[in-house]
């Protein structure tokens, strides 16, 4: 579990991404810092709306229209990538960092074959002869564990079982052997067995390659089981961050505390907590001081009016944990 | 907490500000100005009190006068677009066939609508063989050509009002039956019908007091842009000779009348088009705003 | 998918049945064929002749079976302006006329309005998709046979760039070709669009995306492939709305087809000839419907397996 001796894949620094709307600007990201190590499980958690899906897309740099990374740097194995060209970028989606989307029920084009999807994949990486990529398409099939790749290949989506699916979604994006994977959970798939057949498929894509894996979810329990550090965020930032040990066992933020109380309860449609009363502040019109004030049980007058500085407080054999809260080190309520 | 509850009272109060405003002020105001005067003073105005706004008789002949060009292109203000080759002034004939096409319009749709909308509850309420009885028909009315029908029933019944209104509800009343059959299929089911069911109301109380309410958006939607394609049907029919009987001015039958002289006496042909496309387009825009207002969803079906 | 064509026909043929029956019966209540034939100085022995020759004089529905057993082996009466002439085989000799038409009509539809639609759909919001919307806007509102006039008057007569009716060449064809695309340029620019508009929203777009698909291929191929099933699905509606408008459009272009042949038959009062052609177009758009399955199971795999 240690991170430690470990090198950085990819660094964020002060990641600022904003949607220019009709109703204003949307601070989707608003001042994002992590890193990710080689071979690490990053989590990052948060309710819908919270940014952490905009974060990924700004790392990948596919954002809705009307979106727009205005600062801050993502610096992936040494090289910067906000800078880079749409057709750089290109050359390095799929290839060097790759993705599940949220929902990989939807994500295969329903009028192509499996294989010719896996295929197409394999062509923008490294053009080769059909025969040939259909061989390779057929080997990866088989490294996700697809039973009768030969046969599969030649499938449409539809004819699939769910979990096979994803199996294939999975085989897509690590047909280009990347460094980093973003996996966005599924949140309206919501079938239980699907649900765990996903972190089944992504643990045995993590033990076979170590690539670093950036998890994104709303749902503590499920950081609990697969990842290594955690990141909480609410309202377009960090609110607070470490090993999911330290998290789980000395939560500092009253948002994450309330986020461990919510595990089971999540309504289907909104992703809504029902532990925690409210929601969040809507994105354009943002309270001056901590954006939870509003929906939190212990708020004084201050966090009404300036928003929290990081705090940092390392516990023995720990590597990092921050928290940027009023009562962050010295909470003791309840 | 008291703080807190301050700013709950804020955020409510927030929500409901903007929703004070709404409704129908708000409804009235957001009416596409340009098509909706365009239906007025072109249509309906016209349709209503003809002889209010028309400068001559529409069947009246003015030999000497003849062909004579619009205002603008050396005629005079005596004839504002032209006379056609009998000397009859366009103006006003265009002012007197508004009448024509609107309660063509109107009666087939009303006709057409109310049949359709009643076979239509019948079919997703009932079910079973009746629904696809009507459904068969639906399809069958669906693929008949309606001019062909209209060529047909022209033959055999001589070119009247009668007779096109006739064509025209036929080909119209399949496409309401199919929406509210639709409609129906997705309410019936609905706890509070069931619930009414079980309390002993009768079929056409259930109907009438639950699912009409249900559908009239939608029928209001669908009539109100099936206003422009009736009207250009009629016109169509009308230009063929076999819609609205002579000498009643129509704007379709004036597009025939003045073809062969299009290359020199443009007038005749002309100006009858542009009202149609005028009314039709405002029409179209009309009831597009319509459907947004009403009911967004129905974007994809309409 | 085959058993599913087989319904289709099975139904197709239910309508053909509804329409042969409405043919039928409307000749009747036109009264007697037998005035229509008959000069009109003509003596009641001549008409006993002529009752006697057409079964007149047995019981309606006799007259149907025998009017249905005809139709079935071709037979759809004899015109009665063009004597002498089958009302079918002059319906059939006019055909290919207006299949001309109409196909071209429908391959220009398509050639403007699946580009115009896709490219709407893209650049959403910027002035290309206004003008897009504009032109649906038009297409359909104008009264095309008024169109088609405007269209002799200014481009044929003022401009002289092209002949203004009749039949020739290539250069006959394409104003009376135009004039009829212009409600198909505009109901498909607008379902191309919105089912664009939905493509282009989904997650295997997006995945296209992550996987580095280059943009012109995720919107030509990817998007337009599970897009266009839309426009198709109303394309056989569209196509025989297409042939219906193809009777007044030839009459504008005096254009020798079909169309143009019925509106003739009106005006002497040749119900064999309407009929005829009435239950020839209702067989095309049955075919045409036929056509658009085979090409909707032919573009969607979900519909070829099951």
């Amino acid at each position: 579990m240690s991170s430690k001796d470990q090198d950085t894949v990819l660094a964020v620094k002060e990641l600022r991404t904003h949607l220019f709307t009709k109703m204003g600007v949307i601070k989707a990201v608003d001042g994002v810092t992590f890193d990710l190590k080689r071979g690490e499980t990053l989590g990052i958690v948060g309710e819908s709306g919270s940014g952490k899906s905009m974060t990924a897309m700004s790392l990948f740099r596919l954002l809705p229209s009307g979106g727009r990374t205005v600062s801050g740097s993502v610096n992936l194995e040494g090289e910067e990538l906000l800078t880079k060209s749409e057709s750089e970028m290109r050359r390095i989606r799929g290839r060097r960092m790759s993705m599940i989307l949220q929902d990989p029920q939807s994500s295969l084009d329903p009028v192509f074959t499996v294989g010719a999807q896996l295929m197409e994949a394999l062509r923008i990486q490294e053009p080769a002869p059909r025969k040939e990529l259909r061989k390779r398409a057929v080997d990866i099939l088989r490294s996700v564990n697809v039973a009768d790749p030969e046969r599969r290949v030649d499938s449409y989506p539809h004819q699939m079982s769910g979990g096979m699916k994803q199996r294939v979604v999975g085989g897509i994006a690590i047909s280009g052997q990347p460094t980093v994977l973003v996996a966005d959970e599924p949140t309206t798939a919501l079938d239980v067995t699907i649900q765990s057949q996903y972190m089944n498929l992504l643990n045995e894509i993590k033990e076979a390659t170590n690539l670093s894996i950036i998890f994104i979810t709303h749902d503590m329990g499920i950081v609990a089981s697969m990842c290594d550090r955690v990141m909480v965020m609410y309202s377009g930032r960090i609110v607070e961050s470490g090993s999911v040990r330290e998290i789980f066992n000395n939560p500092q933020h009253p948002y994450t505390k309330a986020l461990m109380a919510s595990v089971p309860t999540i309504d289907r449609k909104t992703e809504r907590l029902f532990s925690i009363e409210g929601t969040p502040p809507p994105l354009w019109d943002l309270p001056e001081g901590c954006r939870f004030a509003p929906r939190c049980p212990v708020a004084m007058d201050r966090c009404m009016e300036e928003y929290p500085p990081t705090v940092s407080f390392v516990a023995p054999d720990e590597v990092s944990h921050e928290a940027a809260c009023w009562l962050a080190g010295d909470i003791d309520h309840e | 907490m008291a703080d807190g509850d301050a700013h709950t009272a804020q955020i409510a109060l927030k929500i409901k500000a903007p929703r004070a405003t709404s409704g129908w002020v708000r409804t009235l105001r957001s009416l596409p100005i340009v098509p909706t005067s365009i239906l007025l003073f072109v249509l309906v105005l016209p349709a209503i009190a003809p002889q209010l706004l028309a400068l001559h008789d529409p069947l009246e002949v003015h030999v000497p006068e003849r062909l004579s060009p619009p205002v603008l292109f050396g005629g005079t203000w005596e004839y504002p677009l032209g006379t056609d080759q009998l000397g009859r002034d366009i103006y006003s004939r265009l002012v007197h066939g508004a009448r024509g096409s609107l309660l063509v319009a109107l009666t087939t749709i009303f006709i057409g609508g109310s049949v359709g909308v009643a076979l239509g509850f019948v079919a997703g309420y009932f079910g079973r063989w009746l629904d696809s009885f009507l459904m068969r028909m639906v399809d069958v009315s669906l693929s008949i050509p309606m001019i062909l029908l209209a060529l047909t029933f022209a033959v055999a019944l001589g070119p009247s009002f009668g007779t096109i209104i006739l064509v025209i509800a036929l080909s119209l009343w399949a496409h309401y039956a199919r929406l509210v059959r639709g409609e129906v299929l997705g309410l019936r089911d609905r706890d509070y019908v069931a619930r009414a069911k079980v309390a002993g109301a009768s079929h056409l109380r259930i109907i009438g007091r639950h699912l009409l309410p249900n559908v009239i958006n939608t029928i209001t939607i669908l009539a109100t842009l099936q206003v422009g394609q009736v009207i250009m049907m009629e016109a169509a029919l009308s230009f063929l000779g076999i819609g609205i009987p002579r000498p009643q001015p129509a704007w379709g039958r004036m597009i025939s009348d003045g073809r062969q002289l299009i290359a020199s006496e443009w007038w005749i042909s002309f100006f009858p088009g542009m009202a149609i496309l005028l009314v039709v387009m405002s029409l179209n825009l009309f009831g597009d705003w319509l459907r947004d207002h009403l009911d967004p969803k129905l974007r994809q079906i309409l | 998918m085959w058993w599913y064509l087989a319904k289709r026909l099975l139904q197709s043929l239910a309508t053909l049945f509804v329409v042969s029956f409405l043919a039928f019966f409307m000749s009747r209540i036109s009264g007697s064929p037998v005035d229509a034939l008959l000069p009109v100085d003509a003596g009641q022995e001549e008409a006993d002749i002529l009752i006697a020759e057409w079964g007149l004089d047995r019981p309606l529905p006799v007259q149907y079976l025998t009017f249905l057993g005809n139709a079935l082996q071709g037979d759809l009466g004899e015109a009665l302006k063009w004597r002498g002439q089958s009302a079918l085989g002059l319906v059939l000799e006019r055909l290919p006329a207006t299949m001309t038409l109409a196909g071209a009509a429908i391959l220009l539809g398509l050639v403007i309005a699946v580009p115009l639609g896709v490219i709407s759909a893209v650049k959403k919001g910027t002035w290309i998709d206004r003008v897009a919307k504009v032109i649906a806007l038009l297409g359909q509102s104008l009264p095309e046979f008024w169109l088609g006039i405007v269209l002799i008057w200014i481009i044929a007569v003022n401009l002289g760039w092209l002949p203004t009716s009749g039949t020739g060449g290539l250069s006959h064809l394409v104003l009376p070709a135009i004039t009829l695309s212009t409600t198909l340029v505009a109901a498909i620019t607008r379902l191309t669009r919105s089912a664009m508009l939905d493509a282009l929203d989904s997650e295997f777009i997006k995945l296209c995306r992550v996987k580095g698909v280059r943009e012109r291929r995720i919107i030509w191929v990817h998007a337009l492939r599970n897009a266009v099933s839309v426009p198709l699905t109303y394309f056989g509606v569209l196509a025989g709305a297409i042939l219906t408008r193809t009777v007044v459009i030839e009459t504008v272009f005096a254009w020798p087809g079909t169309g143009s042949l019925v509106i003739e038959a009106v005006l002497g009062r040749d119900f064999a000839v309407v009929q005829a052609a009435m239950i020839v177009f209702v067989l095309v758009f049955i075919a045409a419907n036929l056509f658009v399955d085979i090409l909707y199971a032919v573009i969607d795999p979900r519909i070829r397996v099951e």
